[in-house]
């Protein structure tokens, strides 16, 4: 009877990894061993000119990274945006995931309309908007102009380009975070408020003390989950501003690519993605920190 | 009281309504744009709503030879890269979601964090790996990466679908002699048919609107749509709105189709069944 249970937990676990081993395969080659590559070049002269590892150079490539003042800014303008974006769309979208969570009619078509902006993609996206936007023949400058605002130049002012990227941006990426927070409204159980109703609680006390106190796990899942995606932001901003105007629009995985392909440094950008790695890894890491303390 | 809860109702049913119509407005805007003659923007302000409607810009973007190879490339890469990152993904998932192992939680966080790897940090060692065993420019190359970055979500997606699947059923598979393979292939897996087809649809989407794999890994040989569509419009931007606008709305019809027929599965699966549309 042992001998029976040891071999059956035995044959569990080989069956755990054996599952497991074609996507550890697959994520060691094509994840893994670029960025090992990345790793080990960011220590070495590696350039386009003269690729190889020839000269070691330390930490060099580190120190000439974090020298350049546009990766300062780079870093910034990556905060800034990832910071807003995440917020604003975590706050619309948990107010509009509340409405829907009522009943209201036509639901189903809500449902179908808000996964809409989601599956498209940034760079037809980035494209449709940038002629909404644009200076003369925009649509947007054209409902202003009955209202009698003068015609704004969006993309081409720095502050402007900014808030267009963060609006395009919430545009299409709300959609996820509502339908997240959706299916946790939903899944939540229905006891608390009744006995919340019976003791007299109104509307918005049931929100502060029993919506947000459960609905907490699913909001830090989801924050986080938008949170690694805005800093992977790129066909947007390549699309609609590349960067520009100047380098007000420059977040960090858009100057990486610049770098490497216009610098012709990788050592230099590899060096910087590291960096950026590991920005968003400690970011992570607090998000899951404070995951845990909740539980 | 009863205008302040006047008020409440208004708001639940406008508050969506409004954003609804938000959502859908870039979109309308541009098809309205698409259809538009060609002098439609030769005049100041310019003439958005006269009801003068045309197919012409639509006619030429599809004539275009260059067109159908962007919509046949990327339909073969998505699709693809799609069923791979399923199959395999899903293996991965259920192992998680079943089996007990000591590295699992480890491999979890691993899998996680790869996701949280920015392409550009990863995409030139890619490069160099795949012109160093010939593979730039090619089907396959585009297969293989997109399936991968779809496969952590999916992952984590599918991981959670199987947990609600219950266990006596395979377990009754066990006893009729199955292997765990073979319960898995029998029983699990088309009960999962949902969560696989939320999935299958969020990597067919992924690897069709991939942009940045696309335009450094190919680009002369295979071109996918969202390369062909940036070169498009850096040769009419500013010159020719309608067309650009005719392209953009086409490049957006192969999902919206796709999604109009599957979306149920979508918002079932991609939700774990708790929200039914």
């Amino acid at each position: 009877m042992r001998k029976r249970t040891y071999s059956l937990f035995l044959q569990e676990k080989i069956a755990g990894y054996g599952f497991l081993a074609p996507t550890v395969v697959v994520l060691a080659a094509v994840v893994a061993f670029p960025l090992i590559y990345s790793l080990i070049a960011s220590f070495y002269s590696y350039t386009f000119v003269s690729p190889g590892f020839n000269l070691f150079v330390g930490l060099e490539n580190y120190i000439n990274a974090l020298n350049d003042s546009y990766f300062w800014n780079s870093l910034l303008v990556t905060l800034s945006f990832v910071i807003a974006v995440v917020s604003i769309e975590f706050i619309l979208g948990f107010i509009i995931a509340l409405m829907l969570n009522r009943d209201i009619k036509f639901k189903s078509i809500y449902y179908t309309i808000l996964t809409i902006p989601m599956l498209l993609s940034p760079v037809a996206v980035g494209l449709v908007w940038k002629m909404l936007l644009h200076p003369d023949l925009g649509v947007v400058n054209y409902f202003l102009s009955l209202f009698g605002i003068g015609p704004i130049n969006w993309l081409g002012s720095p502050k402007g380009a900014f808030w267009s990227v963060l609006f395009v941006d919430i545009w299409q990426q709300i959609s996820f975070m509502i339908l997240l927070l959706l299916a946790g409204l939903v899944s939540l159980p229905k006891e608390p408020y009744e006995a919340a109703t019976i003791d007299g609680a109104n509307e918005w006390q049931k929100l502060f003390f029993i919506t947000i106190p459960l609905m907490k796990p699913v909001i830090i899942v989801t924050l986080l989950i938008r949170t690694i995606f805005a800093f992977r932001t790129y066909d947007l901003i390549y699309v609609m501003t590349r960067g520009g105007p100047g380098v007000s629009t420059e977040v960090l995985s858009y100057f990486i690519y610049r770098k490497t392909f216009m610098g012709l440094n990788f050592a230099e950008a590899a060096a910087t993605s590291y960096v950026l790695l590991v920005v968003v890894f400690v970011l992570v890491f607090v998000m899951f920190k404070f995951m845990e303390e909740e539980k | 009281m009863s205008t302040k809860k006047g008020i409440k109702k208004v708001a639940i049913h406008i508050v969506p309504f409004l954003w609804a119509v938000f959502s859908i407005f870039p979109l309308t805007t541009m098809l309205l744009i698409a259809l538009k003659p060609k002098d439609a923007f030769m005049s100041f302000p310019p003439k958005y709503l006269s009801m003068n409607l045309t197919l012409d810009n639509f006619r030429t973007v599809l004539q275009n030879p260059n067109w159908l190879k962007y919509y046949t490339d990327t339909i073969i890469i998505a699709t693809f890269a799609a069923l791979i990152s399923v199959l395999v993904g899903s293996l991965a998932a259920y192992s998680f979601a079943r089996y007990m192992f000591r590295a699992k939680t480890f491999l979890m966080i691993f899998i996680l964090t790869l996701q949280m790897i920015p392409p550009a940090s990863i995409i030139i060692p890619l490069y160099s790996m795949f012109a160093t065993i010939n593979l730039l420019d090619t089907y396959i190359v585009l297969i293989f990466i997109n399936a991968v970055a779809t496969m952590p979500l999916i992952i984590w997606l599918m991981r959670g679908y199987f947990a609600t699947i219950p266990r006596e059923l395979e377990e009754a598979a066990y006893i009729d002699g199955a292997s765990g393979m073979k319960a898995f292939w029998t029983v699990t897996f088309p009960l999962a048919a949902p969560g696989l087809a939320a999935s299958a649809i969020y990597a067919f989407v992924r690897a069709f609107n991939d942009y940045i794999v696309a335009k450094t890994l190919a680009g002369s040989r295979i071109i996918t749509y969202t390369v062909g569509l940036t070169t498009f419009t850096n040769q009419y931007e500013g010159i020719n709105m309608m067309l650009v606008a005719a392209a953009s709305f086409t490049a957006l019809i192969p999902i919206i189709i796709m999604f109009s027929i599957f979306h149920k599965y979508f918002v079932i699966g991609f939700t774990g069944g708790a929200i039914k549309g």
